[in-house]
C-alpha cells in the first residue's frame, strides 16, 4: 500500500505576504511558528484539500509548472516533503 | 503633579519610604530605595514624569536598595526586589540605576501580556510609528537617541507595547539606554542631550541614560499606527542602505524578538501577521547618524504625502 501524506492539523494557520516566495505557519498544536518557502506553500495547499501519495503531490505539481523540469520538480519536492516533516506539519496518513 | 516638582530631598524622602509612585503611562510604578545615588538620578531623569497617587492602586512595587549585612561598609551591592520578593543577582552599588531601568523592563517584559511585548525601539513622526526591532548591538538606541532629538516623538527604546485589540503600539516614553561609544556619540550629536553620570563595568559595559524629550512624556498616553518596520545594522564606514525586508522574515524576527509570543499562541501569530502586512518593512545598514535621520525624514514625508 503506497503511504499518503496529510496535514497534520487540517486548519493551521498560515500567513502569505502578497507574492512573496516565503510565507509562515503556525502550528497551534506544538505552538512552533515556521518560516517556509513556496514550494511547501503549494504542497501544503494541495494537502489542504486532501491527502495526496508523493507521486500525486509529484504530478499536480508537473502540471501546474509543465514548462519546468520534471526532475528538478521532483527534486523539489522531496525536499519540501523533507521540510514539512520537520517542521512536524504533516505526516503519514496512517500514524 | 511632576517628578521634577518635588525638591531632590523630598525624592529621597519618598524613594526612602516607598511612597514614590510614577506614572509611566500605561502603569504606574511604586518605588523604594535607601541609596542617595538613585534618588538624584530619578530626580533629574524621570523629572518630566507625573506623580501617581501614592494612595492609590500601583502595578509594579520596585525596590532597589543596599544588600544587607556588612558587605554594605565595605564593598556595596544593591539587590532589586518586585513586590517585596528579591530578584537578580546583586550588582554593586554603584549600577543602581542601571539594575533599576532593567529590572522595570523585566517587569513589563515578563508581566504584561495584556500587550505584545516586542524588544525594539519605537518613534512616531505624524501619528505613525517606526518600529526598529533588533537584537543588542545594532545600534537601535543609539539610532533612537539621534531621531528623538531631531523631531520624531519616542515611544520607546527597549519596549514596544503593541496593543492587540487596537493595533496600536504605546511605549513608556523611558530614558533611553545609552552603551559604551554610544555615550559620546549622542552627546556630540545633541550636546543639550541631558545624560545620567556614566555607569563602567556592568555587563553591558559603560551605560548611561539619556534623559527623554519632555514633549515625548507629555504625549506618552497616545499610541501611534505603526507603518515601518525597519531592521538597522550599523557598519562602520558604510553607506546608507534602505532595502525592502521580505514579510516573511520580519514576521520570524518579530515574533523572536517578542517576549510572549508564545503566550498569546494563535491571537499572537495573528497580530504579529497583521503588524507586518500594514507595515512596509526594510533593513537599514548606516554608519551615520546624520544619513538615517535624513532617510528616515524621507520614509516619514513619502508615507505623508502618499
Amino acid at each position: 500500500m503506497v503511504a499518503r501524506v496529510c496535514l497534520r492539523n487540517p486548519a493551521p494557520a498560515v500567513r502569505v505576504f502578497g507574492d512573496e516566495d516565503l510565507w509562515v505557519a503556525y502550528d497551534a498544536t506544538s505552538g512552533d511558528t515556521h518560516l517556509l518557502d513556496r514550494v511547501c506553500l503549494e504542497l501544503f495547499r494541495l494537502l489542504s484539500v486532501s491527502s495526496a501519495t508523493v507521486d500525486e503531490l509529484r504530478n499536480s505539481l508537473l502540471l501546474n509548472f509543465p514548462d519546468d523540469d520534471p526532475e528538478l520538480i521532483a527534486q523539489g519536492i522531496d525536499a519540501a516533503i523533507v521540510r514539512l516533516e520537520r517542521a512536524n506539519l504533516i505526516v503519514n496518513e496512517f500514524n | 503633579l511632576k517628578v521634577s516638582g518635588l525638591s531632590r530631598s523630598a525624592v529621597g524622602d519618598a524613594l526612602q519610604s516607598g511612597s514614590l509612585c510614577i506614572d509611566i503611562h500605561p502603569f504606574t510604578f511604586r518605588l523604594r530605595s535607601d541609596i542617595p545615588l538613585l534618588a538624584d538620578e530619578i530626580a533629574r531623569i524621570y523629572g518630566d514624569f507625573p506623580l501617581a497617587d501614592a494612595t492609590g492602586f500601583t502595578d509594579f512595587h520596585v525596590e532597589v536598595s543596599y544588600a544587607r549585612g556588612v558587605r554594605r561598609w565595605l564593598r556595596p551591592l544593591a539587590r532589586f526586589f518586585l513586590d517585596g520578593l528579591p530578584s537578580f543577582v546583586p550588582l554593586p552599588a554603584h549600577q543602581a540605576l542601571a539594575m533599576l531601568e532593567w529590572g522595570i523592563n523585566w517587569c513589563v517584559a515578563a508581566h504584561s501580556h495584556q500587550y505584545l511585548v516586542i524588544h525594539a525601539a519605537v518613534v512616531e513622526r505624524g501619528g505613525r510609528a517606526l518600529i526598529l526591532p533588533a537584537p543588542p548591538g545594532s545600534g537601535k538606541s543609539t539610532l533612537c537617541a539621534a531621531l528623538i532629538n531631531r523631531g520624531w516623538r519616542l515611544l520607546s527604546d527597549e519596549l514596544a507595547l503593541y496593543d492587540i485589540g487596537s493595533r496600536r503600539v504605546y511605549g513608556m516614553a523611558r530614558p533611553v539606554n545609552l552603551k559604551n561609544q554610544s555615550i559620546a556619540i549622542v552627546h556630540a550629536h545633541t550636546p543639550q542631550a541631558v545624560i545620567s553620570a556614566p555607569v563602567a563595568d556592568t555587563s553591558k559595559g559603560t551605560v548611561a541614560l539619556m534623559k527623554p524629550p519632555a514633549a515625548s512624556v507629555l504625549r506618552s498616553r497616545e499610541p501611534a499606527l505603526p507603518a515601518w518596520i525597519v531592521l538597522p545594522r550599523y557598519q562602520e564606514g558604510s553607506e546608507p542602505l534602505l532595502d525592502p525586508h521580505e514579510k516573511a522574515r520580519t514576521f520570524m524576527l518579530l515574533a523572536e524578538q517578542c517576549f510572549n509570543y508564545d503566550i498569546h499562541g494563535r491571537a499572537g501569530f495573528d497580530a504579529i501577521g497583521d503588524l507586518v502586512e500594514t507595515c512596509d518593512c526594510y533593513q537599514f545598514t548606516y554608519s551615520r547618524l546624520d544619513d538615517a535621520e535624513r532617510i528616515f525624514a524621507g520614509l516619514a514625508a513619502a508615507g505623508r504625502d502618499g
